[in-house]
């Protein structure tokens, strides 16, 4: 991929020495000695102020509320230098969109006993909550008619994927709020894949509208 | 020395850390059918004003003083081990009847997929006796779930967590 970036095209190495930078060490360091190696940089007490003493890695070198990186892109982009609101769901708030996908689909729930993808499959921990799950608002189950346990379908645009209904007052009216990384119920299947953080271009996969039906099968 | 399980429902978040700890002291079979000794419940009460009590509760067996399960038993199976006041038993001659079961108020006793015979937390009755805590206690890390000793629980003079608990269960009913 020959993309503009002078870092990607300088190499693995060069990059791994970006992320390491700092600790007192380069890759062609640890290639070159046995391990393990001390790292020189870690000393203890941590003496903190090295940034405010050399520098932040900022066009002004000063810790900036006003970005001088966002100042200099084209204004056409519309990308504010300073850290203004921006709703997540701007590029989905056309009044047929909200009318067909009144929900707010949360993923960034987390369980004690869940690690990103990591855990499903452990039985004793999945044991806890056996099923994906979808959990709703105490006030949207009761106008929806949804029961705990409820097998239910949550659809998108994008993609549809189905859940088991937990009533909840933990989250908030209009918002759907569930766990990602399930293979049988994938998440990241319900958000468009132009769903992206306009600044850094990260997909947004935090947040989606989305809607929500009864099915008769889990 | 006689231990007592004290359980602070202002300190459990429903974490299941403790059904961890049991799961795996126990090697607990679930693919087999078997259930956890211990668990967890993290209800949520509506209230009259509107609002919502969030009840998270740990219960496993309550090692009760005067424990119904002992004399439900007709091949005597449960017994009560004098040194730590736990509620054990030797299920040798179990024969899955169910009388324990039915005679305990809080559910406790399980059968074993395999073969039947009840099974039951009986306190880490041998961690205990060798100076360990419960296996679902060293997994709390938020001090909700402490085994102390009966001195100590009297010294403590708090009989807290006991009513937190009763009512609880008072409200759960509703
Ligand atoms: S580990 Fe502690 S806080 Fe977590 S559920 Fe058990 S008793 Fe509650
Ligand atoms: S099994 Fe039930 S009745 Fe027996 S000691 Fe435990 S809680 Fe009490
Ligand atoms: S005392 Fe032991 S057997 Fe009983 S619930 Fe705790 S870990 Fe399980």
């Amino acid at each position: 991929m020959d993309l503009d970036d002078d870092l990607l095209k300088a190499g693995h190495e060069a990059c791994v020495d970006w992320m390491i930078d700092g600790c007192g060490l380069t890759v062609a360091d640890l290639k070159a000695h046995d391990k393990p190696i001390k790292v020189p940089a870690a000393v203890w007490p941590v003496q903190p102020g090295k940034l405010l003493k050399d520098g932040f890695k900022t066009p002004s070198g000063k810790f900036e509320f006003y970005s001088n990186a966002i100042a200099a892109i084209d204004p056409k982009y519309g990308l504010d230098p300073l850290p203004s609101y921006r709703d997540p769901l701007e590029d989905q708030n056309d009044p047929e969109t909200k009318a067909a996908y009144p929900f707010y689909l949360c993923t960034g729930a987390r369980l004690p006993h869940a690690i990103h993808s990591r855990t499903h499959e452990t039985p004793w921990l999945r044991s806890l909550r056996p099923d994906p799950t979808i959990e709703v608002y105490t006030t949207d189950a009761e106008r929806l008619g949804l029961q705990n346990g409820e097998p239910v379908e949550l659809y998108s645009p994008y993609g549809k994927i189905r859940m088991k209904v937990k009533v909840t007052a933990r989250s908030q009216p209009g918002v759907l709020m569930t766990l990602h990384g399930y293979t049988e119920a994938n998440v990241n299947e319900l958000i468009g894949r132009n769903h992206l953080d306009p600044y850094s271009g990260y997909p947004g996969f935090k947040g989606m509208r989305c809607n929500i039906r009864k099915v008769q099968e889990a | 020395m006689k231990h007592v399980f004290v359980f602070d429902q202002d300190k459990c978040s429903a974490c299941s850390a403790c059904m961890m700890g049991c799961l795996d002291q126990n090697d607990t079979d679930l693919a087999a059918g078997d259930k956890c000794f211990r668990q967890t419940f993290d209800n949520e009460i509506p209230l009259a004003d509107g609002g919502t009590y969030f009840a998270y509760i740990s219960a496993a067996c309550m090692h009760c003083v005067d424990a119904p399960c002992i004399p439900a038993c007709p091949v005597g199976c449960l017994y009560k081990d004098p040194e730590t006041g736990f509620t054990v038993y030797d299920n040798t001659n179990c024969i899955g009847c169910k009388s324990c079961a039915m005679a305990c108020p809080f559910g406790a006793p399980r059968y074993r997929a395999s073969d039947g015979k009840m099974v039951k937390c009986d306190g880490c009755n041998e961690r205990v006796k060798n100076g360990l805590d419960p296996a679902c206690v060293r997994a709390c890390s938020f001090g909700a779930l402490t085994c102390v000793t009966e001195e100590e629980y009297k010294a403590s003079g708090s009989t807290k967590a006991c009513n937190a608990l009763i009512d609880q269960l008072g409200l759960r009913k509703k």
